[in-house]
């Protein structure tokens, strides 16, 4: 029995026992940084450290396949749709996950009374579980409900009940011995409880072994030969307890997926769509940046692009004029929509993308000294390294480390290998060199960012953007 | 035929005066951290005859079939000498014979195994531990006692019986037919929940622990059921007490030395140093490439780094290097390092260099300052101990000697030096010296001058004249190029 609320046929949490393992990429921090991924995650997670750290696995592990996507569409909508239901069902796989963790663990017999324990109370979440779906509709919840009931019917929680009983072994333990090939070793196997004859001629039997009980250290060994007894049956009902609680806690992570997006969709104001994966090129229609409105708590300016299949968009005009702003709305809506989520704009159609990667100007690129272009570089090499025919990258004045005249020289060459590789490339740019020397030589969208923070189709010529500067500078 | 001695008897005397000095104190601790008594094996010099037995040894030993099979040897004797130690401290006679049996079952295991591990040996040494083994093993007493353990196994492996565990009692009787196993029914009741393989560690019986009362009340029921069982068991500790050959539990201990020496190294190769077997030879000269110091190496390698290598040369005529230079330059590790190569080729044992051609020397003999004198009586003590090392020293001999003479003036300091020069140029012993008296080569034609480096790391690097070409270098270096970045996306 699986979730399967994020893939049709896999899971998220590969081990139950490790929901968070080490992290990817060690490039996506820049995607995180250069996106604002904490942000988006911030506002997922609402300070749940749980939920942040699912919402930021799914969003680092984009989806390319398109049936994927619409599968976790389909489940978010519902969800949507029923946000107290989302946020009851979180609530109950985290009291399942909880009430395990709370109890004491302990070996042998210890462990085997500490797992009943956790059985019997999974039981009772398990037929809470089982009721509580009634109102999805969405294909893969409904499937997710069919096989709850189909699995965890009453009847098997009866019998489940039944078994946990007889672990309790209140006519004591009958078990079966088998003297082991190392020393000292002795294979046990305990029998199942309630065998009358078994029970009788035990009780009647004169080979016995009786502790005096004057001293508790006759009780600590009565103790550890039970322990040693018990050790299989004990490993056996503990795995079984660890398989129980494994699925809550697959089914835990995956609606924690979903409740980061239902709280994000509510810090949100602005208008939000389902992204049409199945597209060839990227469209979009007033596509705003979600961070900025999360900071700023007010509506942002949306843009229009159509890139009809161009691999090349080339971004230029003048300081402050959203360019920054635009190139993160297309990555995080990229992004977004490749984790199955709603994206922030009015309309949006891009293919899924191998990779999404960004390369964007350090602060601190800007001073030229030396040693900063080498890092530079350095990142657009891992960037090369993970580059495949359909990635898109989001370049940000990259190479403004160093003289325009070499930046442009260094970026035509980069940017060209990659578009010529099969890379979609997005390059934000105030290199008006590149600009034109790109425009001249390679078919592409170019956009300028103008007044009001729009971008718009268009490309600069030198004087237009020494006017603007002169104007800026001026004041006018 | 017998099992031949490895290592053979100790010739030379105590050497560990030395060990200190030139940090051999700290490898032999780390080679022989699990029993200290093997340091021995790294103090005593043997025959000079027998270092090419040793070497070749040692390279036999590093071929991965053969380590294979010394290791588990090794492993498995340790396994023994624990089980024996505890089958003494014993107080219950059924349970002591399991172990008994036990022991004498995987020692009989572990002869043959390494007797058949050693098929691809080719050294003098294990070839004839080889055979010495295949002997042992084929002798009427070592089968005889194989095929009874194997029967009385057998025996053991057949006992089943029943228990009942209630409040203060556990009662037994006969094993009834075999039940079905609970525990694989209670795993088939959940397995509909089972994600990935979820692995229960089921806490082991604590090693060293033996059987409690309860247990011990348990087993002898078991014994009660089956009387005939338990009286071959221990028939047979009786008839096999002290069951370990003595020439075995020697290679044991030889093999130990060894195989701790290698993982010793292991490390420090893997940190990229160079080990080798130097050509060791019976007159005097030098010529010792990339030397360094193990013990240093050794805690380099720890941090997954390589330490810097010197060369060691003393030509024809030559036998004293007058090392001199700045502080912190690394003076006191090359003369550490020549110490220990000596040492360690006369063991016939690999040494830190790259490659190695070193004198068969009897003894190594230090002088280092100690912190603990100072003043008048700092230069006695200092004296004192130069003239036992002066009245030892010979042909034979190599000497390292590390700033002497620094509580005096530095006129009288070089005064002493050339005398202990002159001294040393008569008994004719390889000599490293590391002096503050600079021109202290200049006074025996023996002597050779070497300087530390103020800065080891100094790296020219290339510079090129317009700011464009050096970008476009980076560039390359980077491999982003246009073609470098086509070439990238094409695999």
């Amino acid at each position: 029995m699986r979730p399967l609320l994020l893939f049709p046929d896999g899971d998220l949490v590969r081990d139950p026992a490790d929901e968070h393992p080490a992290d990817e990429h060690p490039a996506d921090e820049h995607l995180v940084a250069d996106l604002r991924l904490d942000v988006v995650w911030d506002a997922m997670s609402r300070g749940d450290e749980h939920v942040r750290a699912i919402a930021r696995r799914v969003l680092l592990d984009p989806l390319r396949d398109t049936a994927v996507i619409d599968h976790r569409q389909s489940v978010l909508a519902d969800f949507l749709a029923h946000p107290a239901e989302l946020r009851a069902l979180h609530q109950l796989a985290d009291t399942a996950v909880r009430a395990e963790q709370a109890l004491p663990h302990g070996r042998g017999e210890g462990l085997l009374r500490r797992s009943v324990r956790v059985l019997e109370v999974a039981s009772d979440h398990l037929r809470a579980l089982r009721d509580s779906g009634g109102r999805f509709t969405a294909p893969p919840l409904v499937r997710l409900f069919a096989e709850l009931r189909e699995r965890v019917g009453e009847a098997y929680l009866g019998e489940v009940a039944a078994v946990l009983r007889g672990l309790r072994f209140e006519d004591g333990i009958v078990v079966g011995a088998r003297l082991g090939d190392g020393p000292g070793q002795v294979h046990y196997r305990v029998h199942e409880p309630g065998d009358a004859a078994v029970l009788k001629r035990l009780r009647k039997s004169v080979l016995r072994h009786r502790i005096t009980g004057h001293d508790e250290q006759d009780w600590g060994a009565m103790a550890a030969f039970r322990n040693e007894v018990l050790g299989d049956i004990a490993a056996a009902v503990t795995e079984s307890a660890a398989h129980v609680t494994g699925y809550f806690r697959v089914l835990r992570a995956e609606l924690s997926f979903y409740l980061g997006c239902l709280n994000l969709a509510e810090e949100l104001a602005g208008p939000t769509c389902w992204p049409d994966p199945d597209a060839a090129s990227v469209t979009a229609r007033g596509l705003w940046e979600p961070c900025l409105a999360l900071w700023s708590r007010e509506a942002v300016v949306g843009n229009d692009i159509a890139t009809d299949g161009l691999p090349l968009v080339v971004v230029t005009g003048a300081n402050r004029g959203g360019k920054s702003t635009f190139l993160r709305s297309l990555g995080l809506a990229q992004v977004m929509a490749q984790a199955g989520m709603f994206v922030c704009a009015e309309a949006f159609a891009a293919p899924p993308a191998p990779a999404v990667l960004t390369h964007f100007t350090r602060a601190e690129d800007r001073s030229m000294a030396s040693g900063r272009l080498d890092e530079e570089l350095g990142r657009m090499s891992a960037v090369v390294d993970r580059a495949r025919p359909g990635a898109l990258l989001l370049s940000n004045e990259s190479f403004a480390s160093t003289t325009d005249h070499e930046g442009a020289e260094i970026a035509e060459g980069v940017f060209g290998a990659l578009v010529d590789s099969g890379v979609r490339v997005v390059a934000v740019t105030h290199l008006h060199l590149l600009a034109e020397r790109l425009h001249r030589t390679r078919p592409g969208l170019f956009l300028v960012a103008g007044g009001g923070f729009r971008v718009v189709p268009g490309v600069p010529t030198p004087s237009a953007q020494a006017t603007a500067l002169y104007d800026e500078v001026m004041g006018r | 035929m017998s099992i031949p001695s490895l290592l053979g008897e100790p010739v030379a005397g105590d050497r560990s005066g030395c060990f200190a000095d030139i940090n051999l104190d700290q490898v032999a601790a780390a080679v022989t951290r699990a029993d200290p008594a093997l340091a021995d094996y790294l103090r005593h010099l043997p025959d000079p005859a027998s270092i090419g037995y040793r070497q070749r040894l040692f390279q036999d030993l590093e071929r991965p079939g053969v380590l294979a099979a010394a290791r588990g040897f090794t492993r498995s004797m340790a396994e023994t000498r624990a089980w024996l130690a505890r089958i003494d401290g014993m107080t219950h006679p059924p349970s002591a014979g399991r172990w008994f049996l036990a022991a004498v079952t995987g020692h009989q295991r572990a002869v043959v195994a390494f007797a058949d591990g050693l098929a691809p040996a080719v050294s003098e040494a294990l070839t004839g531990v080889r055979d010495g083994l295949s002997e042992l093993v084929r002798s009427s007493g070592f089968t005889r006692a194989a095929d009874e353990a194997a029967r009385v196994r057998g025996l053991l492996a057949d006992v089943r019986y029943d228990l009942l565990l209630h409040a203060d009692v556990v009662s037994a009787c006969p094993a009834a037919d075999t039940r079905a196993d609970h525990a694989a029914r209670v795993v088939t009741l959940f397995d509909r929940f089972r994600h990935a393989t979820v692995p229960v560690r089921r806490p082991g019986r604590p090693i060293g622990v033996g059987l409690d009362a309860v247990e011990e009340g348990v087993l002898d029921l078991v014994v009660r059921l089956h009387p005939g069982v338990f009286a071959e068991v221990d028939a047979f500790a009786r008839r096999h007490r002290g069951f370990v050959a003595e020439e075995v539990a020697l290679l044991d201990r030889e093999l130990r030395f060894c195989l701790g020496y290698l993982d010793f190294l292991a490390p420090i190769r893997a940190a990229g140093m160079p080990v080798c077997y130097p050509e060791v030879t019976d007159g005097p000269g030098l010529d010792a490439r990339g030397v360094y110091d193990l013990a240093l190496a050794a805690k380099a390698a720890a941090r997954g780094e390589p330490v810097v290598g010197n060369d060691l040369l003393l030509g024809d005529g030559e036998r004293v290097l007058v090392v001199s230079g700045p502080n912190q330059g690394g003076k006191t590790t090359f003369a550490r390092a020549f110490g220990q190569v000596h040492h360690l080729a006369a063991l016939g044992l690999p040494v830190p260099a790259a490659s190695a051609r070193v004198a068969a020397v009897d003894r190594v003999l230090t002088h280092f300052e100690r912190a603990e004198e100072q003043g008048a009586s700092k230069l006695e003590e200092e004296l004192l101990r130069l003239r036992a090392l002066l009245a030892e020293a010979g042909p034979r001999s190599a000497v390292v000697l590390n700033e002497i003479f620094t509580s005096t003036t530095a006129d009288d300091a070089a005064e002493l030096s050339r005398r202990v020069l002159a001294e040393l140029d008569t008994a004719g012993a390889a000599v490293c010296w590391v002096s503050f008296t600079a021109d202290l080569a200049r006074w025996s034609p023996a002597a050779v001058s070497m300087a530390s480096s103020p800065d080891r790391s100094f790296a020219v690097t290339r510079r090129s004249a317009d700011g464009r070409g050096h970008a476009l270098d980076v560039v390359r270096r980077h491999g982003l190029t246009r073609d470098q970045v086509l070439g990238r996306l094409a695999r």
